[in-house]
């Protein structure tokens, strides 16, 4: 094994016995997630209306639900979803969606290498923005907090999974019950879902250049661009003029 | 060609097994590219920031276009959290919105 802490080559860790996927990281995973479970769960439900009212029935909205298990796409599915079915676009929104996937299953690489790749390939099917925030957080830790285990990615990601198909499903039997679904202030939910895993990655004054320039270019881009860009663009604006201050700052800078 | 997936009926189902299958490959993607970033180099350096510019992203936007009332709940949140934690965030923001919500609008 190789050094599997990132930019700790100063300061050697004792070597755990790794790799490592345990109950115990699991059960870690679940509870650190448990704050974020009753949004996710009105996500769920949410969804699960609105699938309802575009006409999916329970069993294309739960497959949706099961198989993709990513909010921001389903929704816009859902959104698009309409007779006759514009299939390419709703696969193509899909992919531009999730593509900052692609960014945060980067940011995990190094944490991820030397495991075996069947552990790693299930896991990232559970791979969305809470679970991954609280990992990315909790990366950071100082030594005795820094997690190792994957149980905390996949034990969070499963507990996730489980409330947004039940969501999915509750939503889509209980939309004949509620009247107007966007007037529960359910994305209110989602705003803060998405403040508090921002908030968690907050590291100090060194964080106010990479989020302004993130915020500014995400701001910019969703008035400029179609669709889901604007997060790309944001993320990629922010940690990129991030990652090169740090550079320039020199190794007193490190994570 | 299969008639079976020609039919009208499978389209929706074609179009979730889609869904579904660019979904994976964005999730294992960054992880097979860069399977061997180097440590302390301006590429990791990059995705180090990438936690926080993707929420920052994310939650601008939306804050830019919320009423002054999630304004209000978003800094009550940020207070809720460094004092309370996660729960206490997303509860004292919720509180916030729906107490601001019945009294003043």
């Amino acid at each position: 094994m190789n050094d599997h802490a990132p930019s700790t080559a100063a300061a050697p860790e004792p070597v755990e016995t790794r790799p490592c996927l345990s109950r115990a990281g699991l059960r870690r995973g679940l509870v650190a997630v448990l704050p974020l479970a009753p949004g996710a769960l009105l996500f769920g439900v949410s969804l699960g209306l609105l699938a309802d009212g575009a006409g999916m029935t329970l069993y294309q909205a739960l497959a949706m639900s099961l198989t993709v298990f990513a909010g921001a796409s389903q929704y816009l599915a859902v959104e698009l979803w309409a007779e006759p079915l514009p299939a390419l676009a709703i696969v193509l929104a899909a992919l531009l969606v999730n593509a900052r996937h692609v960014l945060m299953g980067a940011t995990l690489a190094a944490w991820l290498r030397g495991r075996p790749r069947g552990q790693v390939l299930v896991s990232l099917f559970f791979l969305v923005d809470e679970n991954w925030g609280l990992t990315a957080a909790r990366l950071r830790g100082a030594p005795p907090e820094r997690e190792w285990d994957l149980g905390f990615l996949l034990g969070s990601g499963l507990l996730l999974y489980l409330l947004w198909n039940l969501g999915t499903v509750a939503g889509v039997l209980g939309a004949g019950l509620v009247a107007d679904p966007s007037r529960w202030g359910l994305d209110a939910f989602g705003t803060a879902m998405f403040t508090v895993l921002l908030l968690l990655q907050w590291r100090g004054r060194s964080s106010l250049l990479p989020w302004t320039i993130a915020a500014a270019a995400a701001v910019l881009a969703e008035a400029l661009l179609p669709g889901a860009w604007y997060v790309l663009v944001g993320a990629l604006a922010g940690s990129l003029v991030g990652g090169l201050r740090s550079r320039l700052a020199g190794s007193r800078d490190q994570p | 060609m299969m008639p079976a997936l020609l039919a009208p009926e499978a389209l929706p189902w074609i179009t979730i097994a889609a869904m579904a299958g660019v979904t994976y490959l964005t999730r294992i993607t960054g992880y097979l590219a860069l399977a061997r970033v180097p440590d302390g180099g301006l590429l990791r350096r990059v995705l180090d920031q990438v936690p926080g510019a993707t929420f920052a992203a994310l939650v601008a936007p939306r804050l830019v276009a919320a009423p002054p009332e999630e304004w209000l709940a978003a800094g009550v949140l940020a207070v809720a959290l460094w004092r309370g934690g996660p729960l206490a965030a997303i509860l004292a923001y919720v509180v916030t919105l729906t107490l601001v919500r019945a009294l003043l609008i």
